[in-house]
């Protein structure tokens, strides 16, 4: 008796420890291995934001395990950019196991995630601001799919800063919606700031998307593909090496699991 | 007006909201592990986790089973006995240990496993001199009568096999000479050894396949068992009355429970310590009967040759016909020095 009431102290204080070391390492920003989808992790302190949440395996609750004190059983601001599943099949879970504050979306639910339909629908030009983390958004549903556009298209496209990092966030659009930003002038500023430190590549690499126009007009520092095993040819080959022809360090959550920036 | 507001507590406890406790209170990995633990839930379980708890050979612990409840009841019983009436523990513990399986969800398993041990300690409750063995005989030709579909039940024989591993495990032990150096961490895995002694050869007749580092994983584990699920259970009962404290007292095991999801992983990922290898009758008889001679012939040898260990009486080596053995049993070792100081 008396051992196992040592060995269970000793446990817990090693638990003490534990939250000791996960609450020093306070501010990240995680590409989360979910697989076949996208979600991005940002925290700072106790705050926590998520932009998509993956697919309804729970992958991206071993994320949130991995990055996030066990304590903290609040997300602040989640993002969802599209209604696919493999973007937004992870709330179900993500919902049960912790309290989220804000929703927001490209445009209000239906089906299974009806019961998400309380979120706040993002438009073009919709600036989100908390603490030291801004998400402009320069392409959103309403605008793609009334011009006859897929789902996929319909995703939020967004630039994030956050501390010294500009990352452009793709969602899953395809070709065209690149070709609308490219043309109308969306990244200008950016091209004229010196281009971009992050590509969250669009639609786990695929060879529809992540066009010359695009890459030469953001040039990224560095390209994150979120991907997992998949019947699709994701990613697709034609486009890493575009990316790396252009010079940019390609980083895969497939191969290198959490992809994380400093 | 107690038993009114318990009952009135136990009409808001369902299965749930008792989850919902768990889940926000811990990691999914953590959460999940206590939520098959304590309520028998497997939502919190991944593919790549589960073969992992069965490749660690402690599958066996993530659900409500008969081993759990029967960790329960005899720790529970064998605790609470040194300070109360050992009858009313008896009493308490089986009424709380069937809510427990009306909150599960009256899973069969589960059912099983509580008629095992409600007819079991009901001899006891009887204060009639029985010996372990007939006791046992009498519970399984019961549970057998109630339903015959038992017979082949997979599970209620993993149950029996588990509880016969519980009660046993303490006379075993007697029979092993061991040095004063391992003594104590001998004594603190016995039980667990012994348990999968009896369960093991049931798995590998079922399930054909058998994990060689599940002795090791189990030891690493079992001792954490009752604590988990009592603590656990507690948590999130109160945690649907009091969020806050259910929360507090959740955190409070999460090193315990993330030390077993440490062990899962850890033992889990030696994929070649799995292996196929499927028992068939004549070995399983054949291992029975090995384990049922070190338990009554080895334990006539040990008395035999070392005299009497506990209650300097000679019946107490034996598998039966005495008061002071039962409790030794149970590790209601306070009760048994009590008889002594009488005698």
């Amino acid at each position: 008796m008396k051992i196992k009431i040592i060995l269970i102290i000793s446990l817990v204080l090693l638990g003490v420890l534990v939250i000791y070391w996960q609450s020093k390492d306070s501010s990240k920003l995680v590409f989360c291995d979910v697989g076949q989808g996208d979600a991005m992790l940002i925290r700072e302190g106790n705050w926590e934001m998520l932009l998509d949440v993956g697919g309804d395996d729970g992958k991206v609750m071993r994320c949130l395990e991995r990055h996030v004190p066990f304590w903290d059983k609040t997300i602040e601001l989640v993002i969802i950019s599209h209604w696919d599943k493999d973007h937004c099949g992870g709330l179900i879970k993500l919902s049960r196991y912790y309290k989220i504050n804000d929703l927001l979306a490209n445009r209000l639910p239906g089906g299974e995630y009806e019961q998400y339909s309380y979120s706040k629908v993002l438009n073009v030009g919709d600036v989100v601001q908390v603490g030291k983390v801004r998400f402009d958004v320069i392409s959103s549903s309403i605008e793609n799919v009334n011009d006859g556009g897929e789902e996929n298209d319909s995703s939020l496209v967004g630039i994030l800063y956050y501390r010294d990092n500009k990352i452009l966030m793709m969602g899953d659009a395809g070709a065209e919606v690149e070709q609308k930003l490219v043309w109308r002038g969306m990244l200008k500023q950016i091209q004229h700031d010196g281009g971009i430190d992050i590509l969250k590549v669009s639609h786990h690499g695929s060879g529809t998307s992540t066009s010359d126009d695009l890459i030469n007009m953001v040039r990224p520092k560095i390209a994150v593909v979120s991907v997992g095993r998949n019947s699709y040819g994701h990613p697709s080959m034609e486009v890493i090496n575009r990316l790396e022809n252009f010079g940019v360090e390609v980083k895969r959550t497939d191969k290198s699991g959490d992809v994380m920036v400093n | 007006m107690g038993i009114g507001i318990m009952l009135l507590i136990y009409k808001f406890l369902d299965k749930d909201s008792l989850i919902g406790v768990i889940e926000r209170s811990l990691p999914y990995r953590e959460a999940g592990v206590l939520k098959g633990m304590v309520w028998g839930d497997k939502s919190g379980f991944d593919k790549d986790f589960y073969n992992k708890l069965k490749d660690s050979g402690l599958v066996h612990l993530m659900v409500a089973s008969g081993t759990n409840v029967t960790l329960l009841a005899s720790g529970g019983i064998g605790m609470l006995a040194g300070w109360w009436n050992r009858r009313w523990v008896i009493v308490m513990v089986l009424v709380c240990l069937w809510a427990y399986a009306g909150i599960v969800g009256w899973e069969p398993p589960m059912i099983r496993a509580l008629l095992l041990i409600s007819i079991f300690y009901w001899g006891q409750l009887l204060g009639r001199k029985y010996d372990l063995i007939r006791s046992l005989g009498v519970t399984v030709a019961i549970m057998v009568v109630i339903d015959p579909g038992m017979i082949v039940s997979v599970s209620f024989w993993l149950s029996l096999a588990a509880f016969v591993g519980v009660v046993t495990a303490d006379f075993a032990r007697q029979n092993m000479r061991i040095g004063k150096g391992v003594t104590l961490l001998w004594q603190a895995s016995w039980s667990t050894i012994w348990i999968s002694l009896w369960v093991t050869p049931i798995l590998g007749l079922v399930f054909g396949r058998i994990s060689l580092v599940a002795p090791i994983s189990n030891v690493a584990v079992f001792w954490l068992v009752e604590t988990i699920c009592l603590v656990g259970g507690l948590g999130s009962v109160l945690g649907v009355l009091i969020p806050m404290l259910g929360r507090v007292i959740l955190m409070g095991i999460y090193p315990l429970v993330g030390y077993l999801v440490w062990v899962v992983e850890g033992f889990g990922g030696w994929k070649w310590a799995a292996i196929d290898f499927e028992f068939n009758w004549l070995m399983l008889v054949g291992w029975y009967l090995v384990l049922g001679y070190w338990l009554i012939v080895g334990n006539r040898h040990a008395c035999s040759v070392r005299g009497n260990n506990f209650a300097g009486n000679r019946h107490a080596c034996s598998l039966g016909g005495n008061a002071y053995m039962r409790s030794v049993q149970f590790g209601d070792m306070r009760s048994v020095r009590n008889k002594k100081n009488e005698n």
